[in-house]
Order: structure tokens, then sequence, then C-alpha cells
């Protein structure tokens, strides 16, 4: 049977309502057009630039991208292991690439961390002092910061903008900063976290403040409890395993900006893991990244772990 | 006593508390009744300034409370203890310290902060407890009891404020017939041996007369009944809810507890005499 | 009530409950512990650190010195004694230009030279130095060949061993010397912000330049005024515009070229790895697997990594922020997959619709506004890794704010690059913000 499809007759408001939903439909077509054509043309015009602006162009470089990784490779892989225990290697040669046993740290004559494990614990003390000193500040400041809770509208106006700067403050600028006070070392960097995490944390906190129920909180004005038992009451009970569960967050984000922030002066891990690649120490830096690893590894499941203990299955949901 | 003075108050353009004026002497229980909206809830919070006045004075014992301050207000909130429809406890505390924390406004607050509490005031919280039948629970989370039973650690909570008024809110709106007898009986008891002032909204009309000396009827901010549960005749009562709104007084589960007891003191609660 | 128990009464509770009353030691102990063990854990790490001895051993004074120097800038005359003459010198890059002559700084005769820092008042002779500040007068004696100030002396100054010192505040210091005294005298703002003083249009007027520009004759025979104008700017020798804005180009085009690919390269993987798409477990794993590993590398080490293979510069920058990222955008796609709405997709399915049909309407439509708020998300927080990642050696602006602040002398310079930053982060978290807010709008449609 031949089938026919025949345009149904429409009335003349159905044709109204074709025509409009057709106009709609191109014109949404129209900005969706726009916009990828928008983005792809960002995207190229972002290319050429970067292509431009870099010392080594791109495809010039390309071909070489595996040199760099034989480069690498150790001439013995047991080196690896003897670098990251800072052990003699037979493949010595007098030169400083090949004497691992430099930078040991003696806690007793005989006894000695391996340089690489008393960087890596000196980026994580970085990050756990750092996210403490944040959580402490970011805890107490969110109270002020929070709509339904702040005590007064201009302590949390200043509270709210002051979270926003330390937030978006570049943190090298910081870390600079404390370096030319203090000199060169992991306490700028400790500040420089630090003061990110206040800002960071504070506004996370304050926005759980803000969708906690306050129940309990109204319960206690109507005993005429004042303002701080109001929170630590009130709020606290409630908010607490989310405010942990954001500090083991940030405790992650932490690790690895202490590591970056290392890098640039800051000490720590960063700081030798450049020097080795920058050198071309192929085994140190092999073993310094393995310990990286499996450090970020340890601290992300521990904390996961212990969020999930904290707040469940929550504990997953998206953060930036 | 407590006197409202032309109390009003109005949310942006609309008045939910419309110049309301009445006298409360100490120990009376009240019974607040009205169709929802009427304005009680408002009646009530301004009593302890959860909510302030537009225009009008409350004044108890000379003293105009809508005015008070800082220290002074806090002190009048600890005086009259309010009880709420949703409980309103520290679910992840445990019951005793929720008991304990009605203390919080007359006692150090860096102790509280610490939550540091002396045996005595265990005791008390206990012996609070105790009344209200609910000792054995003193070291359970209150968010894992039920309904009635938070609602009486809200009622233990109350006295361990030792309020010259108990507010209460609708305490029974969210419990079965049973927990909300109880409850009512509960506050009847505070009120009867302690002679504290106890001001209760009430959804129907059979709880108000079953528990109420006084019952005053709200509608639309006004009050247009005042007396004696007696004198709460019918043609009242079309007043308040309005000629559709009988249904909803009358029709609540609530309404059948009253008729099953017509004489509640009788039935008190056993954990209610030992105290 | 009567809240006072008696004796009896409070002895009857106790027994009836006695674990309200002992309560266990563990229970009591657990927020001593907490708080012990973070004390511990800071005296750790202040021994650690060295923490004290680093405070203590800060040079403090200089933090307020490099904080004036982000809102203002001094200007340093010497003034010196050459036999019964007096010479007023200035240091040779200074911001008045090479020949300078400011109002505040007189030569009254061949030996008096009077300056005005601020309130104050130095009337310099070769063998007197008055000072005039907050109503007291400092006489300063230099015919002994030793600076001796007068008694009384004002608490604003110093007699030190063989100089002395007069402080005024933020306007400024005085230092004299047998042979010289040396003036410094701070102005609030930035200094030659649009011009240098090598530019022809140094000095001038705001009225005089724009008239210059508009109709004055050539300073350059080569060039209109307007482009010199704003070559001298552009090219500023102290501010160094153009280079500031190209390097935070760079920076910007880090964080939004590395965003984007990762999201596009997360996209797919996305798909592999979510349990409701691809029913493969191993490959779900597998995609799964990969994210976390990408996300465990440091983006610090990919950073380095590619700056040795492709040398300073944007490219490097994209390459760490794109491969950190593809884990972790990769792994919140995947949980938004795992969480759409099934009824949707059973609708399309319903109707006899081919697999990949199936997913571009009943999935993607559902997951697509997460996804770009997600990665809007991302750029956001992208924007200030990438000025770090410059920093390590990657360039843009990091490495122009790390350059800066390497010689303690421009902390201006770094607060203008500081409020370039701010901006920029402002301005992309109020646009992604402005989007995300029209995607979960749209979320409805
Ligand atoms: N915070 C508020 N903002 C604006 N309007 C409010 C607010 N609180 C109450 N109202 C209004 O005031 C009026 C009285 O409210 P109220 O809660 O006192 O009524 P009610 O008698 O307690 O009712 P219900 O029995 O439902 O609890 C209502 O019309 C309500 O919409
Ligand atoms: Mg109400």
């Amino acid at each position: 049977m031949p089938q026919t499809v025949s345009r149904p007759q429409l009335s003349d408001a159905g044709r109204q309502v074709e025509r409009h939903w057709k106009e709609l439909a191109a014109k949404r077509r129209l900005y969706t057009l726009i916009g990828v054509g928008g983005l792809v043309f960002a995207l190229s015009a972002s290319l050429w630039y970067a292509n431009e602006a870099n010392a080594g162009k791109f495809f010039d470089r390309l071909p070489h991208l595996l040199d760099f990784v034989s480069w690498l490779v150790p001439s013995d892989w047991n080196d690896v292991w003897r670098a990251f225990l800072d052990l003699p290697t037979p493949n010595a040669d007098g030169t400083e690439a090949m004497s691992f046993e430099g930078g040991r740290v003696y806690l007793t004559e005989s006894l000695y961390v391996p340089e690489y494990v008393h960087k890596m614990l000196e980026t994580i003390n970085i990050a756990i002092l750092a996210t403490l000193i944040g959580f402490v500040f970011g805890f107490v400041l969110c109270f002020l910061a929070a709509q339904n809770t702040a005590p007064s509208l201009v302590l949390r106006a200043v509270v709210r903008r002051i979270m926003e700067i330390f937030r978006a403050f570049p943190e090298i600028v910081i870390a600079g900063f404390f370096a030319a006070v203090l000199s060169l070392g992991p306490i700028p960097a400790i500040i420089a976290v630090a003061i990110h995490t206040i800002g960071a944390l504070g506004k996370m906190f304050f926005e759980v403040a803000e969708n906690a129920d306050m129940k309990a909180e109204e319960g206690l004005r109507a005993v005429g409890a004042p303002w701080i038992l109001r929170m630590r009451y009130g709020l606290v009970p409630h908010v607490l395993p989310n405010f942990l569960s954001y500090a083991l967050l940030r405790l992650e984000i932490n690790v690895r900006a202490s590591t970056i922030i290392g890098a640039v002066g800051g000490g720590g891990i960063g700081e030798i893991l450049r020097l080795s690649i920058g050198r071309g120490w192929g085994a140190q830096t092999i073993a310094i990244i393995s310990i990286l690893f499996v450090t970020v590894i340890v601290v992300d499941q521990v904390s996961a772990s212990l969020r999930r203990r904290l707040v469940g299955a929550e504990a997953f949901s998206p953060v930036a | 006593m407590l006197a409202f003075k032309g109390v009003t108050k109005r949310f942006g353009g609309k008045t939910a508390v419309d110049d309301i004026s009445l006298e409360i002497p100490k120990g009376q229980m009240v019974g607040v009744i009205g169709r929802s909206g009427a304005g009680k809830s408002t009646l009530l919070r301004m009593i302890n300034r959860l909510a302030e006045t537009t225009d009008g004075s409350i004044v108890v014992e000379g003293v105009d409370v809508t005015q008070l301050k800082g220290a002074a207000l806090r002190s009048w909130q600890a005086d009259c203890a309010m009880i709420f429809q949703q409980f309103n406890l520290v679910p992840r505390l445990d019951v005793l310290t929720n008991v304990m924390l009605g203390r919080l406004n007359r006692r150090s607050t860096a102790a509280s902060l610490f939550k540091i509490f002396s045996d005595e005031e265990r005791a008390l919280a206990i012996a609070a407890l105790e009344r209200l039948g609910l000792a054995e629970t003193a070291l359970q989370r209150a968010g894992t009891l039920s309904g009635g039973q938070q609602q009486r650690v809200a009622i233990a909570r109350a006295l361990m404020q030792q309020p010259r008024v108990i507010l209460a809110d609708e305490p029974i709106a969210s419990l079965d017939p049973r927990n909300a007898q109880i409850v009512m009986e509960s506050l009847r008891d505070i009120n009867r041996r302690e002679g504290i002032t106890v001001i209760t909204n009430l959804h129907t009309l059979d709880t108000a007369r079953a528990y109420c000396t006084r019952i005053v009827g709200m509608a639309a901010g006004r009050v247009v009944f005042d007396g004696p549960a007696h004198a709460l005749t019918e043609a009242a009562a079309r007043e308040i809810y309005g000629a559709n709104g009988m249904e909803e007084a009358f029709s609540e589960a609530i309404t059948s507890t009253s008729l099953r007891f017509p004489t509640p003191a009788a039935h008190a609660a056993p954990a209610l005499a030992t105290a | 009530m009567a809240l006072a128990l008696s004796p009896a009464e409070f002895a009857g509770i106790r027994s009836r409950h006695p674990l309200v009353f002992q309560r266990s030691w563990k229970k009591r102990s657990v927020p001593f512990l907490v708080v012990g063990g973070t004390i511990l854990y800071v005296l750790y790490a202040w021994w650690f650190f060295a923490i004290g001895a680093v405070l203590s051993e800060g040079r403090w004074d200089r933090a307020g010195a490099y904080l004036a120097d982000w809102v203002s800038y001094d200007v340093r005359p010497t003034l010196r004694f050459k036999g019964e003459g007096i010479e007023v010198t200035y240091p040779r890059f200074n911001v008045l230009g090479d020949n300078p002559d400011p109002d505040w700084v007189r030569q009254v005769d061949g030996r008096t030279v009077e300056v005005d820092v601020g309130g104050a008042r130095i009337a310099a002779t070769p063998d007197l130095v008055t000072i005039t500040h907050a109503g007291e007068t400092l006489e300063v004696d230099l015919s002994t060949g030793t600076p001796t100030a007068a008694e009384p002396v004002p608490g604003w100054a110093v007699q030190k061993e063989d100089e002395v010192d007069a402080d005024f505040g933020f306007t400024g210091s005085v230092e004299i010397k047998a042979n010289r005294v040396a003036i410094e005298h701070r102005f609030l703002g930035w200094a030659n912000f649009i011009f240098d003083p090598n530019s022809p249009f140094f000095g001038r007027s705001t009225g005089e330049v724009i008239s210059l520009i508009l109709w004055g004759d050539r300073l350059d025979p080569d060039v209109s005024n307007a482009a010199l104008a704003f070559d001298n700017f552009w090219n500023n020798g102290e501010w160094q515009h153009g280079d500031v804005y190209a390097k935070l180009l760079q920076t910007i085009i880090m964080a939004f070229v590395g965003t984007v690919f990762a999201g596009l390269v997360a996209f797919p993987f996305a798909f592999l790895a979510a349990r409701n798409i691809t029913p493969s477990r191993l490959v779900n794993h597998a995609a799964k697997r990969f994210f976390d590993f990408q996300r465990t590398i440091d983006g610090l080490i990919w950073a380095l990594f590619f700056i040795r293979a492709f040398g300073p510069g944007p490219i490097p920058g994209i390459a760490a922020i794109f491969f950190t990222d593809i884990g972790s955008l990769g792994k919140l796609y995947a949980e938004a997959l795992e969480n759409i709405d099934e009824k949707q997709r059973e609708g399309i399915r319903s109707v006899g619709a081919p697999p990949s049909a199936v997913q571009r309407f009943g999935v993607l439509p559902q997951v697509l506004p997460v996804f770009l708020s997600q990665a809007l998300y991302y750029l956001e927080s992208n924007t200030r890794s990438a000025t770090i990642i410059g920093a390590v050696g990657a360039g843009g602006i990091g490495l122009k704010l790390l350059e800066a602040m390497r010689t303690n002398q421009d902390w201006e310079n770094v607060f203008y690059m500081v409020i370039l930053i701010l901006v920029v982060v402002y301005a992309i978290d109020g646009i992604s913000g402005a989007l995300r807010s029209r995607l979960a709008g749209n979320d409805h449609h």
C-alpha cells in the first residue's frame, strides 16, 4: 500500500503556533551556531597565539618529545631506589647527578631520613598546617558571613569581601611578599596556601551554614542563649561533619598546591622536582615522581574514606 | 501579669496581628485558637521576641518587653520558654544535653561553650526528664526519638529554664492523639503545680476546651472571642473559624482525645505523678 | 518550680541513673584528644619549620616599606656639601626624569637649600641644618665634623654615632651626615603610569597631551602624535603595559584552552566510564582508573615536563591544565551521567530509536548543561592555577610577577598586576556565574 503522508490541515491558531515554533527553533539554532563558531574561533586564535608566544614551536618540538622521555630513563634502574634511599651508587662518576648521599637528613649519628622523604614530609606539613589554619579561620568567619547567622550586616559585608579577596589573590604574590620579609622557604608557602584556604573554605562553610536547618537555632534563641552559644549548639553540631568533609577535600587540593608553590621557591618536594627535571636527572626524577604519586594516592584515599564516614555518599558531590 | 496593649504586626503591607489588647493574669492556661493564618504564631512569637512588634507594647510586671535589648532581652527570653510545633531540639545532641541547654542563659558562656555542665545540672535535667517520663532516653540522641518524645524533651528543656511563662506554638500539631494527650497534660500539670502561665496556640477547638481555662479566638489578626472555655458557643466558634472553617476546627483526629477523656485530669500519665 | 534538689533527691537520681554521672572515660576524653592532638601537631610543625626562629629573624621593618611601595613612590634628593657650596643630586634612575627640578626643593642662595617634605621643612647650610616639623625645631650642627643635634631632641629625631636621623612617618625621612643630607620624600600613587621620563610627553599636563595628540605638530616627524603617545604608553619602560597585557593574555589562554580541551577529551571518556551508558564493566573500570591516574599526577609534573619539551610559554601551561583536568572533569562527567534520569532515555528508546539517537536525545540534553557548568567552574579556578604554573616557568603573568618581586624594588608593578589578575578572576567568575545560572534555568526546558 502506497504510503502518503498528507500535511494535516491546521487551524489559523495552529499555524501561528507552528510558525512561532519554527522561528524559535531557527533562532536557537542560530545562537548555538554563533556560540560554537565563537568558541572555535577563540580556540584557534588562542592556539595560534599560544604557539607564537611559546619559546619552542609546537610542531618543531613535537618530534623531540620522546627524546626527552628517553633522556629521563636512567641508565641503571637500580639507581631509582638508591636515589630514593640516598644510598651510594656504583655508577657514581663524581658528578652531583650521581651522588645521592648528599641530601640525607640525619636524626642521630647513623639514622637518617632520605632527602625525598623529608621533602615530601615538608610539603605534606605545609598542606596540613595551611589547611588547619584555613579551617580555624574559615570556621570562625563563616558564621559572621552567612546570611542567616551574621550578627551584623556591615561585618558580614566586610568578611565576605575579605574572603573573596583571599580567594582570588594570587598565591605567588603572598608567598613572594613573605619571602621578601622572612626569606625564602616553607613558611611563606604556608602563609600563601593558608590565606587562600581561608577564603575558599570560608565561602564553602558559609554556604553550608546558609543551607542549614535553623530550627535548633531558633529554639536556642527562644531560650535566651547568646549568639555564640546559638552558633555552638544550634549550628555547629549540624554543620561540623560537612565542614570537616570540605576541609579534607581542601587538604587534597592543598597537597597539590603546596607542591607547586614549593617549585616557585617554597621548598619541599616541588622544589627538588623542578631542579631534578631541569637538570635532566633521570633516576632522581623517577624517584621523586613515585613518592609524590604514592603520597597523593594515599592522601586522597584516606581523605575519601574519612569523608565517607563523616557524611556518607554526599562526600562525593562535585566541588570545584 | 502579661498585658498586650494595641499590639500590631505588619509584614510589608499585610497585617498579621491587628491592634490586640489583652490581659493575662499570672497562672492562667490560655488557649489561642483560630484558622490558619489568623496570626496566632505571630502573636506568640512577639511575646518572646522571635518576632518584633510593629506597634504597641507587651508589658510584663511593669516592663515593656518589646523594648528590651541585649542581655535584658535574653534574660526575658529565658523567662518565657517557647515550645514549637517542630520541637526545635538539636537532633545530633543527646537528650540530656538538650535539656540542659535550657539553662544557657543562666550560666557562664565560657563553660557552656566547652559543654561543661555540673552534676547538679545533670541531676536537675534528669529530674525534669523523669517528670516527663523520659529519663531512660537521657543518653540517646534527640533526633532518634519519636515526635511525642521530642516534644516532651522540649518541655523538659522549658522546665530547665525556670520560666515565668510557657509559650507553646501548636505543640501537638505534628503528634498522634496519644502523644498529643500526654503533651497537653504535661503542660496543664506544669501550669497547675508551678503556677506558670501557659499560653498555647491550638488548631482545634476541642483540645482548647478540654485543657484551657481561658480561650482567645483570633480571626484575621484580631481577637474575636475571649472568655472561659464553656462560654465558647457554636456561634462564637463560627465567628472564629468562619462558616466553612468549622469543619477544619472539628475534623482533626485530635478532637477525639477530648471525647474519649472527658475529664483528662483523672487520667494523668503515671510518670507525671512521680516528680 | 523549685530548681534546687534536696540531697536525698540528688542521691536518688544519682543511683537511678548512674550512667549519666559516670560517663565513660573514652567519651569524656574525645574533645581533649582532638584539641591536644591539634596542639601537639602545631608544636611539631613549629619545630619542623623552625617557625619561631624564622618569624623572629624576619625583617618586619621592611614589610611596612614594601607595602607602602605598593601604592606610593619616593623621590630621594641628596644635598651634598662641597666646600662652602651645596649641591642637589638625584639618583640616576628616578621618577622625575633626567633633570629633576621639583618645586619642593629650593636653592635659596649659594649655601642654602630649602626642602619641603610634606609638612616638614629642612633648611640646610654647610654648617647648620634646621628641621621644622610638627611644631618643633631641630638644629643639627655640622661645624664640628660630626652632626650633633641640639638639645632637646624632638621625638621624631634620633642622634646616632655619626649621623642624625629624622623620621616624618609616611611622607619621608632625613638622614644627616657630615658631608651630605639624604632626603626621602614619599608620594601616594603610582609614578609615571602613563609616560616614562624618556617619552616626549613626559611631564606635560593632561590638557597639553590631549591637545598635542589632537592638533599639535608632530613630535616625531615619522609618526602621528596619537601613535607616538600610544607607543610611549604601551612600551612605558617602568610599567611595561604592553608586556603585562600580553602575559596576562597568555595566562588566560592557558586556562581557557586547557579547560576546553580537557572538557572535549573528558566528554567521550566519561561515556565509556559511566556504568549505565557503556555496559562493559571492564571498560568502565579502565576509563575510571584513567581519570584517577590523570588526577593523581600533579599538574606541576606535567608543567615541568612540557617546559622542558616546548620551552617556556603558554603550551606547557595548557598541557598541565589539560592533563590534570581530563581526570577531574572526566570523573565529574561520569558521575553526572550515572545520575541521569532513566525515564527520559526509556522514552526515546521506546519509540524504537537507534542507540546513537537514544544518547543524543535521551542523555545529552540532561547532562550537557551540567557538563558546561562544571567546565566553567574549572575555568575559574584554572585562571588562578595558570598564574602559578606560569611562575614555575611556563611564562605568562605568573613569571612576570615572580620577576617583578625578585628585586624587591617593583612592588607597585606587582600590585598593578595583582589588580589586573583580580579583575580577570572576578570577570571570569561573573561571566561563568551568569552562564551557569542560565544553563541551570534552561535545564527545565
Ligand atoms: N515572616 C513572615 N513574612 C511575611 N508574612 C508572614 C511571615 N510570618 C507570617 N506571615 C503572615 O502573617 C499571617 C499570620 O501568620 P501566622 O503564622 O501568625 O498564622 P497562624 O495563625 O499561626 O497560622 P497557622 O495556624 O497556619 O500556623 C499569615 O498571613 C502569614 O502569611
Ligand atoms: Mg502558626
